[in-house]
């Protein structure tokens, strides 16, 4: 290459640069040239390479006619999961931990850079390490392939499987690392992470080992239909955790529930969209509908605490952002922040999963008859006790916001409570009323949601779930009435200073833009006259 | 009204700025504005509010209750354009593993949106202007106290900001790099940016300071230059007199003016607190030698923002 195609290369590289988010350049120039990744790197290479010639030795010489690729893969795949599944993981935590510790998460805070920008750099950082990784071991995958007893389509979802793995705890990581906490909290965060490193080691170790050994299947539509749920799945609940991660750090007068709203609305129509192709294309067994709406509950249970933990005051800068009109802010009301529109969110998800989950029971053709009778029992008492509990929840925090600002997470420690004190109450008032002797489920458990759910599937009578529904959607509808403008509160006007400022920083950008466009067209000419010449 | 220190626009205005932490109050009706070029010096104890009030006026906490402006902007509705205006610089350092002192400032200046040539050329002038050019290759985590400040600086003045809050610039560092870093703030408000300063060393910023504001359990005390804040406060200079021979006589006629308190007569030496301005003072000389009293010295000594700090501070803190 010629002096001027390297400047000209330099020069592209440069701006390609500029386009980088900075904190994945930091963190690309920080792990180069750390300790720990020139050790990691180096393990993962002197280990393949002893693996390789350990396994060689060991299958000597039945490697030159037996096929000898599955044990060697097997070898590869757990000398690859160190670095993807605990280092870089942990590298990710550690490095938004210490962002926060060292207290350079205020200098960052205080530039140009977002919330999300600064936890997408650091997942972006990751996945280049899991790149390097990967790209180091590639030869000796390469080399299972040609001793034979793996086919490609194993290799490639053991990669791509580990990929989404590490990258999903990579995300986690940095989930655990935002979350409010001190130096005690920071510990409980990196146990909790090595806990989930290890369930997750295990878990889909056994999986990958299980998928070496016995084949990876054919590219049958279940196969790549689990594959894409399975990647749906983890790029949804990442957005989720990403943007969860990404909120903690903003500052309280940011819009910091909307955007989590919008994905978590993204990742319920994902995995709706999923259940309707493996219902209705694949013909999947029906019974799988009644997990997904206990997921449901048991996701809109956190989630709806957690909203209407949220404060009830919108900050100007929020209602800034609301829509100009009355129909838009009454459409787009449940993405308003705010206790009173999370309850509506989230028991409206809820219930349109479960509407969702009964229409696709009655467009399956697999579903027996009785599948609707059966399931919708589940929905309509998993949803009432979601509106009952919520809804408590909900007082519960307006009392308490009275006194003191709190953070939504508390709400969740109430709505614990609520539950406990709803299961645990009826249960002990009943086993002393009956001499602590075992007694039938009767009517007055019906707040004890443990025991009515238990003895669903036991036949019990068919106006439970009607009753459980019908007082879940009584305190729904009252929490709702009394919302009363909160539901709709009113957008105000951004200064005209704040839109001339915008205004006038995307002409810079656009001419920037143009500059160095222009700035590039005459580099290439120059180095084309150049050439030709 | 709030207080303002220095002429013209106001670039910096705390409007009734409240921040509790449970039942501490950190900060409490905090008001005061600074115009543009002014250099505003911040003191108060340890655990006053200072760093609170600071880090309010980054966008880094929210008040409880109130406002701050900063070049016309919102600290809580738009955070985003105080921060492009705004180089804070706070008392922690905040280092990263690994990273030379170029490379940390590059990182900053593409955080703050610089690109391309841009970039390059800011960069090259902040370490000519901190004198950080010769380390810009050194790992940053292995330097001295005074080139940390420099860096610390730099990064705080990378995308050229119209205001800068300075968290105690100076703590821990030796005399020269003291003297150094106040010529550094006195360039930069020579350029016309408008400064926020805290220190503990109140000799500095009576020396930098066009004001100071005595701050103590999160309320604002005193405001002003230190004269105002003498003014304020009704303190006095004290002015000391030799007259030789007609001591006695001079402390008579010193006692029929309004401006002279607390006279007290030591031999030839008379000693009075003296509430005049200058040209009140050169009227008492002229006094005194027209009634042909021989006065061979006369020296005014006005109290030191050290003087003003004590006697304004109660040494409370929370």
């Amino acid at each position: 290459m010629t002096g001027r195609t390297m400047e000209r290369l330099d020069r592209w590289t440069e701006r390609m640069g500029d386009w980088l988010n900075p904190i994945l350049v930091k963190e690309t120039r920080q792990t180069l040239k750390s300790r720990q990744f020139i050790v990691t790197f180096s393990l993962l290479l002197l280990a393949a390479w002893g693996w390789t010639a350990a396994a060689i030795a060991m299958s000597m010489p039945r490697i030159y006619y037996v096929p000898s690729g599955q044990p060697m893969l097997v070898g590869y795949y757990l000398v690859l999961a160190v670095p993807m599944l605990l280092v870089v993981p942990l590298a990710a935590h550690r490095s938004l931990a210490a962002e926060v510790d060292d207290g350079t998460l205020d200098l960052l805070s205080v530039t140009n850079l977002s919330p999300l920008q600064i936890i997408t750099g650091k997942l972006a950082s990751g996945g280049l390490q899991m790149m390097l990784y990967f790209v180091a071991l590639m030869p000796c995958v390469a080399f299972c392939y040609v001793l034979r007893g793996v086919d490609l389509m194993t290799i490639g979802t053991l990669l791509g499987g580990t990929a989404e793995v590490a990258t999903l705890l990579t995300v986690v990581g940095l989930f655990l690392a935002a979350l409010p906490s001190g130096r005690g909290g920071q510990f409980v965060m990196m146990v909790v992470m090595l806990i989930l490193i290890g369930i997750a080691e295990f878990a889909f170790g056994g999986f990958a080992i299980g998928m070496i050994t016995q084949g990876g299947g054919e590219a049958s539509g279940e196969w790549i239909f689990g594959i894409v749920a399975s990647l749906l799945f983890t790029a949804t609940v990442s957005a989720i955790l990403l943007i969860a991660a990404a909120v903690q750090l903003a500052p309280p007068s940011e819009n910091r529930s909307t955007p989590l709203r919008r994905a978590l609305l993204v990742h319920q129509t994902a995995m709706t969209g999923c259940l309707a192709y493996a219902m209705l294309v694949l013909e999947a067994d029906w019974q799988v509908i009644v997990p997904c709406v206990y997921y449901a509950a048991a996701l809109w249970a956190v989630i709806g605490a957690l909203m209407v933990g949220e404060s009830g005051v919108l900050t100007p800068r929020v209602r800034r952002d609301l829509p100009g009109t009355f129909l838009g802010r009454a459409l787009a009301v449940w993405l308003t922040p705010g206790p009173g529109t999370g309850l509506v969110f989230s028991v409206s998800c809820m219930l349109l999963f479960s509407l969702a989950a009964i229409g696709l029971l009655i467009l399956s053709p697999s579903a027996p008859g009785d599948a609707i009778d059966r399931t919708l029992p589940h929905a309509l008492t998993l949803g009432g006790y979601l509106m009952l509990f919520l809804s408590v929840t909900r007082w519960i925090m307006q009392l308490i916001r009275l006194r003191s600002v709190t953070h939504p997470g508390v709400a969740v420690a109430v709505l614990g409570l609520v539950a406990s004190v709803a299961a645990i109450a009826p249960y002990s008032a009943a086993l002393h009323l009956h001499d602590y002797r075992s007694f039938p489920w009767s009517h007055w458990q019906l707040t004890n949601w443990a025991w009515t759910i238990v003895e669903l599937e036991s036949g019990l009578s068919s106006d439970v779930p009607y009753l459980v529904f019908g007082s879940g959607a009584t305190l729904f509808a009252l929490n709702v009435v009394l919302l009363g403008r909160a539901v709709l509160p009113q957008r105000v006007a951004t200064p005209e200073r704040v839109l001339a400022e915008r205004a006038a920083a995307e002409r810079a950008a656009a001419e920037r833009a143009a500059a160095e466009k222009s700035l590039a067209e005459g580099a290439t000419v120059g180095f084309d006259s150049g050439a030709m010449r | 009204m709030i207080p303002t220190v220095g002429e013209g626009e106001a670039v910096i205005e705390l409007r009734r700025v409240h921040r509790f932490f449970g039942k501490t109050r950190a900060v409490d009706d905090i008001s005061f504005a600074v115009a543009r070029g002014s250099v505003f010096g911040y003191i108060g104890p340890n655990g006053a509010g200072k760093t609170t009030s600071m880090r309010i006026l980054a966008t880094l906490e929210l008040p409880s209750y109130g406002d701050a402006i900063v070049d016309g902007f919102s600290v809580v509705n738009d955070p985003e354009m105080v921060r492009k205006r705004l180089g804070f610089m706070p008392d922690a350092f905040g280092t990263y593993a690994n990273v030379n002192c170029a490379e940390y400032l590059d990182f900053f200046a593409r955080s703050y949106g610089l690109v391309g040539r841009e970039r390059t050329q800011r960069l090259k002038r902040v370490l000519e202007f901190t004198g950080a050019a010769g380390i810009a290759e050194k790992p940053i985590r292995g330097l001295s106290k005074g080139m940390k400040q420099r860096i610390c600086l730099g990064r705080a003045l990378m995308h050229d900001p119209a205001v800068l809050i300075l968290d105690e610039p100076a703590a821990g560092l030796d005399p020269r790099a003291r003297i150094e870093l106040r010529k550094m703030i006195g360039a930069l408000a020579a350029e016309g940016k408008t400064i926020l300063i805290s220190s503990h060393i109140l000799t500095e910023l009576a020396e930098m300071c066009d004001a100071v504001g005595i701050i103590e359990q999160g309320r604002l005390l005193a405001t002003g230059s230190v004269e105002e804040i003498q003014r304020q406060r009704q303190q006095h200079r004290e002015l000391t007199l030799r007259v030789m021979h007609g001591a006695a006589e001079a402390a008579e006629r010193l006692g029929q003016r309004d401006d002279c308190l607390e006279i007290r007569v030591e031999g030839d030496w008379v000693r009075t607190a003296f509430s005049g301005d200058l040209a009140a003072q050169a009227d008492v000389l002229r006094d005194l030698v027209e009634a042909g009293l021989p006065v061979a010295e006369l020296t005014a000594r006005t109290k030191s923002l050290e003087d003003v700090f004590l006697q304004v501070t109660e040494g409370l803190v929370q």
